[in-house]
């Protein structure tokens, strides 16, 4: 009875206890495994308590700001790995070091819709035939990893089939750039989606080949190191995995490049170091998620100028392009509107180079 | 607020422990009933803040009831008419989307009430913060057991709170607990998974039907050992709701161990008043029919409901008069006779309506070629064997006999609930998948 009593004690104590360090501990803001804002105490409003929103908030908050969260939080991701034997937590497993996402379906309506996004620029925006445009995909990790491993992966052949069929006449005044062959698993962080920058001389090598110019390769270029790398993997699943390490190249040429943001007005560097310190370094590159960048090029001297349609994976493979250009211009689809190009840009001779990431064109309308 | 949310375990118990336990502690009993009866109304007001007037509504009308029974002259008149208002209230919410909280349970507990009270087997509460507590007691409140008055009467006038029940039923709501969130959810994400995805297999078809088996008697059963725990720590005996029923040999055996407060109250105030099996053989297969429609319809105002009841009617019946013997003499087939139809009585459960049940157990027979496997089938089959393992242990008495022999301390068994407590911690910190199925009737 007495070692009952004594239990039941250090339950109360537990339960009491928990109860007041989450009173008296002082919120966080943010969650730097998770890279995201956490959940702040919700407003008290008669509207929000009558419609329950007030308590999913509320218990969004409490989740957030729990006493040891990410410790939780591995614990959990570790007992389905390790003792459920589940074969991925969050949708993320881990083969050989490598985190990968499960991603077998793809929607036919959300490629289409970004085809026909593609297709309406070409057809509306680039009429002059002095441009020369070109457009690739780049696959997901899982590409090269899922199912060797035994995870079911999405059919990369009718993706592209399906991106290529509704691009419909427009396809004509394009060509095609493949980058299957140049990747491998190995080009790509163990923890995030995104392509070591280190890693894809041979990518930028087959882009400007087909572009009729020259990338850096990796000799020509100087590479320094930003330090340890979580990506985005590393968060969604909790799992204890190794960081990798955010290594960028530069050179005298790309030091003297002055990137211009014209919707603000801002002007950085090629690297900003200080997004090294923010919740996401890979926004190193190029200073994240843009929607419209020029980049001037004083040392090149080539007279040939790019316009870049891209997503993320784009802001570490423009560095290798820029040997081949004086000026290039960074559009991001899922910011900027082609409707409002007028209003920056007019198509001349540029090349221009549509370049997406499967995950970006095959799951979402995210295309503006 | 569900009792497996961060809000309930880590704010509202332990404030509702302090409050007991000062109670206990400074001997001011009279006053806890009033407390319980706060934290109650407070978490009934929370989970369902637009209709919250209807329980304290229907019960005050109970109250009233109860006393007005037992000195009138034309009771019956009056019984009628107040469980005709809650049973038509009931149907009513029961056909609408929006289902008020609880509301099947409450109103079997008050009409039961009534109908004992009208029957001279109790007498009415007279004390109304005493009778409102009864009917709105949050551990029970949501998703039952359904309460009978005359199992708690006693209970509310006695202060039986004291450590090791609080242990015990800290012990008991943490293995609901764990049922709930590590068991229950993770088949209820599968159940998902299967719903959610363009692969249709044999395979698939049938860890689907498993996964549901699992999720409900998990959620369900887990659910009742919270209310039963929570019951217990503030000093309530609550009656068992299962006991392992997937152990059963026969469907009649099988609905002794399933839900056995719901069974209790259509025996007691439909069965035995239709004639029961006291009567000619086509009045017993009128009342069976009768009652298995109406447990159908408890569930909710559809089409496959209603047939999942009458498929345990026919079950039961032929049981009854073809095969009693036979499934006697035959433990291991009996078994698998029992594992085989209530699965297949759970998909009937679960379908969306009739033409998704005709799909969902086409899928099982391979009806319309659908193939035996598929990748998406081996993927997520393999994905999840050893939950689905653990919960096929886990829905039999083996781990708690196991864990009964283990002559340790009582500071062995603290451990692994303090384990289960912290993994369920982690399970909702993280955010998972985290419904209620039996909120929804």
């Amino acid at each position: 009875m007495k070692k009952e009593k004594l239990a039941g004690i250090l339950l109360c104590i537990w339960f009491i206890g928990v109860l007041v360090v989450c009173i008296v501990k002082p919120d966080r803001d943010i969650s730097y495994a998770e890279r995201r804002k956490l959940a702040t105490m919700p407003k008290l409003t008669v509207a929000g308590l009558l419609d329950g929103s007030f308590m999913d908030k509320h218990e969004k908050y409490l989740a957030d700001q729990f006493p040891g969260r990410e410790l939780f939080r591995r614990g959990k991701a570790l007992f389905d790995y390790k003792i459920l034997r589940k074969k991925e937590v969050h949708g993320i497993y881990v083969e050989n070091g490598q985190a990968g996402e499960l991603f077998y379906e793809f929607d036919e309506k959300a490629v289409a819709h970004a085809a026909k996004r593609v297709s309406y620029v070409v057809r509306e925006k680039i009429q002059s035939p002095e441009c020369h445009i070109y457009y690739g995909i780049i696959p997901d990790k899982s590409y090269y990893i899922a199912e060797e491993q035994g995870y079911p992966a999405i059919d990369y052949e009718k993706l592209t089939a399906c991106f290529q069929d509704s691009l419909r006449e427009e396809r004509d005044r394009m060509t095609q750039i493949l980058l299957w062959n140049s990747l491998t698993a190995d080009d790509y962080y163990t923890t995030d989606l995104h392509w070591r920058q280190e890693n894809i001389a041979d990518v930028a090598e087959v882009i400007a080949t087909v572009m009729g110019t020259q990338a850096y390769n990796e000799e020509e270029l100087f590479w320094k190191t930003a330090g340890d790398f979580y990506g985005v993997y590393y968060g969604q699943a909790a799992l204890p995995l190794a960081p990798d390490e955010l290594c960028y190249g530069t050179n005298e040429q790309i030091d003297a490049c002055q990137v211009y943001d014209p919707l603000t007005g801002e002007q950085t560097g090629v690297y900003d170091l200080e997004r090294v310190n923010g919740l996401d370094r890979y926004d190193l590159f190029l200073s994240g998620p843009k929607p419209l960048l020029v980049i001037e090029n004083p040392l090149a001297n080539t007279g040939r100028r790019l316009v870049m349609f891209r997503d993320s994976f784009g802001s570490s493979l423009t560095p290798y392009l820029l040997r081949g250009y004086d000026e290039i211009t960074l559009v991001d689809p899922r910011y900027f509107h082609p409707d409002l190009l007028e209003e920056y840009l007019t198509f001349t001779d540029q090349d221009v180079l549509f370049l997406f990431y499967t995950g970006l064109i095959g799951r979402g309308y995210l295309f503006k | 607020m569900l009792f497996s949310s961060i809000q309930f375990l880590y704010i509202f118990l332990p404030l509702v422990l302090l409050g007991c336990g000062l109670v206990a502690l400074t001997g001011r009993f009279p006053i806890r009933n009033g407390l319980l009866l706060f934290a109650s109304l407070f978490f009934y007001f929370l989970g369902e803040p637009r209709l919250f007037y209807l329980l304290p509504l229907e019960a005050m009308i109970g109250y009233a009831s109860g006393l007005l029974l037992v000195r009138l002259k034309h009771r019956r008149i009056l019984l009628g008419i107040v469980c005709a208002m809650y049973v038509g209230v009931l149907v009513y919410y029961k056909s609408q989307t929006v289902l008020p909280l609880g509301i099947s349970f409450f109103t079997f507990q008050l009409v039961s009430y009534l109908i004992d009270v009208y029957r001279n087997q109790i007498p009415p509460q007279r004390n109304v913060i005493s009778f409102l507590l009864y009917i709105s007691f949050f551990p029970q409140l949501i998703a039952g057991p359904i309460v009978r008055y005359q199992d708690i009467e006693k209970q509310l006038t006695e202060n039986r709170m004291s450590l090791p029940l609080v242990y015990d039923g800290m012990g008991r709501f943490i293995v609901g607990l764990a049922k709930k969130v590590l068991l229950a959810n993770q088949m209820g994400e599968l159940i998902e998974l299967y719903r959610g995805l363009g692969e249709q297999s044999i395979l698939f078809g049938w860890i689907y039907a498993f996964a549901f088996l699992f999720q409900i008697y998990f959620d369900f059963s887990g659910y009742s050992d919270m209310a039963i725990g929570l019951g217990r720590m503030v000093g309530f005996s609550l009656p068992e709701n299962f006991r392992y029923p997937y152990l059963s040999t026969s469907i009649t055996e099988f609905w002794r161990r399933w839900h056995m407060t719901l069974g209790q109250w259509f025996r007691d105030y439909v069965y035995i008043p239709l004639g029961g099996n006291r009567c000619s053989i086509g009045k017993q297969i009128r009342n069976v029919a009768i009652v298995w429609a109406l447990t159908g319809l408890w569930h909710g105002m559809a089409v496959n409901f209603l047939l999942w009841g009458l498929y345990f009617a026919v079950l039961l019946l032929f049981e009854k008069f073809v095969i009693k013997s036979f499934l006697a003499k035959h433990p291991v087939v009996s078994h698998l006779y029992v594992l085989f139809f209530v699965t297949i009585s759970f998909v009937i459960f679960n379908g969306a309506g009739v033409s998704g049940v005709l799909g969902d157990l086409g899928t099982l027979f391979g009806a319309g070629g659908v193939p035996f496997l598929g990748p998406m089938t081996l993927y997520y089959g393999r994905s999840y064997l050893v939950l689905m393992g653990i919960c096929a242990i886990a829905a039999t008495p083996y781990p708690s006999k196991i864990l009964g022999k283990v002559k340790g301390s009582e500071m062995l068994k603290l451990a692994g609930l303090m384990v289960l407590l912290l993994l369920c911690t982690a399970y909702l910190v993280d955010g998972s998948f985290n419904p209620f199925l039996y909120f929804r009737f």
